[in-house]
């Protein structure tokens, strides 16, 4: 935001609207019924006033063109037929279609509402400075503030202006002008993916949407998986089937089945089919275990070492595979046929000597449950032996997968009753 | 035989897809029918025969125009309609709108609970222990309305939709009341076809009532709103279209229902409302038709009005946050969303504790009417808008209204304008005289 003492004036649009302009004669000339805006800069130009004669002409004014500007006080300097239409200048951005249109907060990641905006006279010049989206504006533009706001503040206290800085906005397309208003959308891009996911369940599907093509595919995976379950579905199922499957490959096989699963099977086949093969077979086998057992929520992001390694060569190993797991706690150490024989955790071996042999430092009292283990008996398990992943076993004894404490979380949170999850999540 | 197979299999998805979509439009179509809904119907029934039967079928085919209208701005746009009035016409003309709704809404949401209240006092008089339930309407009101907002504020949308698509079935209380009632059926169709028309005040009014019963600006604001929260777009409309119709047509298939039992049982004089309350209604359907066609009456009653107390707080709250976009929504804190609940709860609890005022249920008819009367009265202008919306071809591109449908939605317009000209030309001339 600029500092106050950089600007002359400063105006709300909605004193300055209908506002009755005067001819250097004193009579009366028009109304100030809008401004043409020159998008670009960081608080962008207004660079002609909008004022219509009582016959209905609509003329374009300069700010020098008048000897004083003051909502209450409108003056022109010169009058003559050589003002130019508005007609004239056809793709002119008009200001007064920002009011009541949806923007992007990005200093708070929230959807709000422009109530009004605020003009600042900088140097001669009108800018745009900021949108007001608080209760003040609403009672302003609905004709109210003078008689309310006193009423108001006699038994609240003052009631402020909520003016969020122009250079903090960022512009949701909507479905009647398809116009890119704010010059910041790398602010966008600034945002953390959950702050990301929040404007997104905020959105309606459309606008979702419009704002994820804006991202990279990694941040809009990122972004999709934060957000809540059913904007997830919603989303994807909205999307050409090429570009979900991209995104979808970006997440954790075990979140990208969460969204697969809540999909028509046409659809989640179709994206599964334009998948990478690997990827695709992660995810169809994870898919194969209905939603509320460990089969469901388990991910395959874990890392095996076999039962030969030294401690030395199992962090060789972990070293390489460790950008694409999940869960990089544990180590589960199996034999030549895949069957699991213990866990060692990144804590056993850093205190281990490195050229021991791994079994000697594993723990081999296996805590582990099978692909059809409810949820809630994972979650009990996990919670009761105070473990980070918990290894899910076929039946042959071989990995199929594991279960991370996040997932059982989020799972916590999902069955808790919703006053509980409100509270919780804004303490 | 794979072929046959085949077609099964397609079968089959269809019917899946069908039930995907389904909840929205029976939902809101239902609710339509709710206390105040009852009520309207019942008088139009009691006060003119079947003379007011022919209005069904146009105010079904305005229905059903109205609300697809909503359904596809909703699957189109992926907005609220509270949403899109604010960002075509502005906050001064959503504000004045939702003023209307507000106030309308409120004096339905009263008469849900009178509506509740009612059905208990039936019950009473169907036993033959009045007394007995009037206490037990004291004890009952707040216990429901607890039981509401609780239900409202605690669950998911998920779950009280499958509670209100199970309430549904409770409708079919009304063609069993008609069948008891053995009516002239013949002549109960023949008057569905042929209109009848009467010039006096009252015709009109109770014509008004039966129109603002039946077509309201809050059930397109949340047909609107819940079919966004399913995720219905453009994709599904197709299906989601068929459901909004089939429940159009059921909801007034129940209202025929309603006005016919009632035409034959009760038959009280034209334009003079001898009744003082709706359990008035219910108290004459028990000597006519035995005491169980009152608890049934009852019932049909209580479930309506509990339906309808449930949806229309919520429904007018999330309205009016959207259009003065406030945070809203039940998935949000007190804290993050707090107009939200404040107008939800105070809807709830007011409208309860007004209905409890001792000596007030005398007036319970006169609410429920009146209210359904506001409703038809603020029909017009916001049809105006709807339409607006729905001819916009900026928004909607080739899903806006095709020629045929905007004549036909403008045409509807006028005529609804007319008449609630001519009903306040009436009542004006009737004050004045």
């Amino acid at each position: 935001m600029l500092n106050s003492r950089e600007f002359d004036a400063r105006f709300f649009l909605a004193d300055l609207i209908g506002a009755e302009v005067r001819s250097p004669a004193g009579l009366p000339f028009g109304r100030i019924v809008d401004f043409t805006l020159l998008l670009g800069e960081k608080y962008p130009r207004l660079s002609h006033i909008v004022i219509e004669s009582p016959s209905g002409e609509r003329r374009l004014v300069r700010r020098d063109q008048f000897s004083c500007f003051q909502p209450a006080n409108l003056e022109l300097d010169a009058v003559g037929d050589q003002l130019p239409l508005l007609s004239d200048i056809p793709d002119s951005v008009l200001v007064r279609n920002i009011w009541d249109k949806q923007i992007v907060d990005t200093s708070d990641a929230r959807v709000v509402r422009v109530n009004d905006l605020q003009i600042a006279e900088i140097k001669g010049e009108l800018r745009l400075l900021g949108v007001d989206v608080g209760f003040r504006g609403l009672l302003r533009r609905l004709g109210f503030e003078r008689v309310l706001c006193p009423l108001i503040e006699r038994f609240s206290g003052p009631l402020k202006n909520e003016i969020i800085g122009w250079d903090i906005v960022e512009s949701v397309p909507t479905n009647f002008t398809h116009l890119k208003l704010a010059v910041s959308s790398e602010k966008i891009r600034e945002l953390h993916p959950a702050d990301l996911a929040d404007i997104l369940d905020d959105l309606s599907v459309q606008e979702g949407l419009s704002l994820l093509t804006g991202l990279d595919t990694e941040t809009a995976a990122e972004t999709l998986a934060e957000a809540e379950a059913e904007t997830q579905a919603q989303i994807i199922a909205e999307m050409p089937s090429e570009r979900a499957s991209d995104i979808l490959e970006e997440m954790e096989p075990d979140e990208a089945v969460d969204i697969l699963q809540d999909l028509e099977e046409d659809k989640a086949a179709e994206i599964l089919s334009h998948m990478d093969a690997e990827e695709a077979n992660d995810v169809r086998e994870l898919l194969k275990h209905p939603e509320n057992t460990a089969g469901g929520l388990m991910s395959v992001g874990f890392a095996t070492i076999f039962e030969e390694f030294t401690v030395e060569e199992a962090f060789k190993h972990l070293r390489l595979m460790a950008v694409d797991l999940e869960i990089i706690y544990y180590l589960y150490v199996v034999n030549k046929h895949d069957k699991l024989l213990g866990v060692v955790s990144i804590r056993d071996l850093l205190v281990a000597n490195p050229s021991s042999r791994v079994p000697e430092i594993m723990n081999d009292k296996l805590i582990f449950v099978t692909p059809d283990t409810p949820q809630e008996e994972v979650a009990a398990l996990i919670s009761k032996y105070d473990l980070l992943a918990l290894p899910v076993l076929d039946e042959d004894g071989g990995m199929a997968g594991v279960v991370t404490v996040d997932d059982v979380i989020e799972l916590l949170l999902d069955n808790m009753p919703r006053m509980w999850k409100r509270r919780a999540l804004t303490s | 035989m794979p072929h046959r197979f085949l077609a099964f299999a397609r079968a089959r998805r269809r019917l899946l897809a069908l039930l995907a979509v389904v909840g929205p439009g029976l939902i809101t179509a239902t609710v339509d029918n709710d206390s105040g809904g009852i009520a309207t119907y019942s008088l139009a029934g009691a006060l003119y025969g079947f003379d007011l039967l022919w209005t069904l079928i146009p105010i079904t085919i305005l229905l059903i125009i109205t609300m697809e209208m909503s359904a596809r701005l909703g699957a189109a746009t992926g907005q609220g309609l509270a949403d899109l009035l604010r960002e075509r016409f502005g906050v001064k003309v959503t504000f004045w709108m939702l003023l209307t709704v507000l106030l309308a809404n409120y004096g339905t949401i009263i008469s849900e609970f009178a509506g509740i209240a009612s059905s208990i006092e039936i019950c009473g008089s169907a036993s033959g222990y009045p007394e007995v339930f009037v206490w037990l309407k004291y004890l009952l009101v707040p216990l429901l309305t607890y039981g509401i907002w609780k239900l409202i504020t605690e669950y998911d949308y998920k779950k009280i939709e499958k509670f209100f698509l199970i309430s549904i079935l409770f409708y079919v209380a009304y063609p069993i009341s008609a069948y008891l009632a053995k009516p002239d059926w013949a002549s109960a169709l023949k008057a569905l076809v042929i209109p009848a028309w009467r010039f006096d005040a009252g015709y009109f009014f109770t014509m008004i009532g039966v129109i603002g019963t039946t077509i309201t600006p809050w059930m397109q604001f949340y047909l609107q709103s819940t079919l966004i929260e399913k995720g219905i777009t453009l994709k599904d409309y197709d299906d989601a279209k068929w459901e909004v119709g089939l429940g159009c047509i059921t909801t007034d298939v129940i209202s025929f229902f309603i006005i016919v039992a009632c035409a034959v049982t009760l038959n009280f004089t034209p334009g003079m409302p001898p009744v003082s309350g709706i359990e008035d209604v219910g108290k004459a359907l028990i000597p006519l038709a035995g005491g169980y066609a009152g608890y049934l009456f009852a019932l049909g009653l209580f479930n309506a009005s509990l339906f309808g107390a449930a949806i229309l707080p919520l429904s007018t709250a999330f309205a009016i946050c959207e259009g003065m976009g406030w945070e809203r929504g039940m998935n949000k804190t007190y804290d993050e969303a707090p107009w939200f609940y404040w107008i939800f709860t105070s809807l709830l609890i007011t409208g309860a504790v007004i209905v409890l005022v001792p000596g007030i249920s005398f007036l319970y008819l006169a609410v429920m009417r009146v209210s359904q009367v506001a409703q038809g009265l603020i029909l017009p202008p916001f049809l105006y808008f709807l339409v607006k919306l729905g001819d916009d071809r900026t928004l909607l591109g080739e899903y806006a209204n095709p020629p045929w449908l905007s004549r036909l939605s403008w045409a509807s317009f006028y005529i609804l304008t007319v008449i609630d000209i001519l009903l306040l030309g009436a009542t004006l001339k009737e004050l004045v005289l």
